[in-house]
């Protein structure tokens, strides 16, 4: 009986073990569409930037995030500021912070699709 | 001119990092980002060497900031099937503000710098926030509200697949919003 039990626990201990091994880590995907910035060459980047186009952006309703398929909280917005370096020299602050919060469908290592929950910020 | 940003990922996905959820605390009208020495880069000069990926000098930055909710939420629907269109995703988005606090240093000690932003009303810039889906998540859930309006719709011996049929024809004549602005990417406020 005793070596029953040792047997039991030993198999549920594997079990356990087995059962704490984090799962793979999921790759978000980034959006396909983008905008183009104006470089030479110019390159796609993949993201938009929303806002009214009367002051430049992309317009109203535009895709907010970086990343595909997900769903959840999001926030964005750009704004500017002031900052100050070690040796006291001032700079003008401009943001472009955005972030997310909630589930998403990326790849593991092995380009396997996944559901997997996630925080993203843009910085 | 320093960039601070979150480098880029072999996937393309760039300036995007992932942090623990709890870093982010939702309410009903605000979102609060408390972020801890984040790895970071400085890239110096924006756009010049955006795609340089994450090369430049590595600091981290310590960032509080919080999104505050303004008005009343507008409803948005994907109005392109286009995974490439600006446009094919769906939401309920707010108008919003923020501000935060910040300090970056390089890991070598040669630079540091504190700051703030947002703080009063001229410094605000554009700002929203609500709920998102895309992808799979507009793709699925379009589908589902499909078949459940076709359920909804079926007459006892008539079939359902017409209405359906005739549901996702409706969707499809829906006018394409064509993203205007594409190509015009606003660098100077681009800048981090």
């Amino acid at each position: 009986m005793k070596r029953a039990i040792g047997f039991a626990v030993s198999i549920l201990g594997s079990v356990a073990v087995w059962a704490q091994a984090p799962p793979p880590e999921v790759f978000p995907v980034p959006i396909s569409g983008g905008d183009v910035i104006p470089t030479t060459p110019s390159e796609k980047i993949d993201a938009y930037a929303p806002g009214p186009p009367a002051i430049g952006f992309d317009g109203l309703n535009v895709e907010p995030f970086l990343i595909e398929n997900i769903k959840g909280e999001v926030a964005m917005g750009y704004t500017t500021g002031h900052a100050t370096d070690g040796a006291g020299a001032g700079y003008q602050v401009v943001t472009d912070l955005r972030v997310f919060q909630g589930d998403y469908v990326g790849a593991t290592s092995s380009f396997v699709p996944t559901r997997a929950h996630g925080t993203f910020v843009l910085i | 001119m320093h960039d601070f940003n979150g480098g880029i990922r072999p996937s393309g996905l760039f300036w995007v990092v992932q942090v623990p959820d709890d870093a982010v605390k939702i309410t009903e009208d605000t979102v609060t980002i408390s972020l801890m020495n984040v790895a970071v880069v400085d890239q110096i000069a924006f756009p010049g060497n955006i795609f340089l990926g994450s090369t430049g000098f590595p600091a981290t930055l310590t960032l509080n900031m919080t999104f505050q909710k303004q008005g009343r939420p507008r409803n948005v629907r994907p109005t392109s099937a286009s995974p490439i269109s600006p446009f094919s995703w769906a939401g309920e988005m707010s108008d919003a503000t923020y501000h935060g606090t910040f300090s970056v240093a390089y890991n070598d000690g040669k630079f540091s710098a504190t700051g703030d932003f947002g703080s009063t009303a001229s410094e605000q810039i554009f700002a929203e926030m609500g709920k998102e889906r895309n992808g799979s998540f507009v793709r699925r859930e379009d589908q589902d509200e499909n078949e459940q309006g076709a359920a909804a719709l079926q007459v006892p011996g008539q079939a359902s697949a017409g209405v359906a049929e005739g549901q996702l024809s409706a969707s499809a004549t829906l006018p394409a919003n064509s993203p205007k602005w594409r190509g015009k990417v606003p660098v100077e406020y681009l800048v981090h």
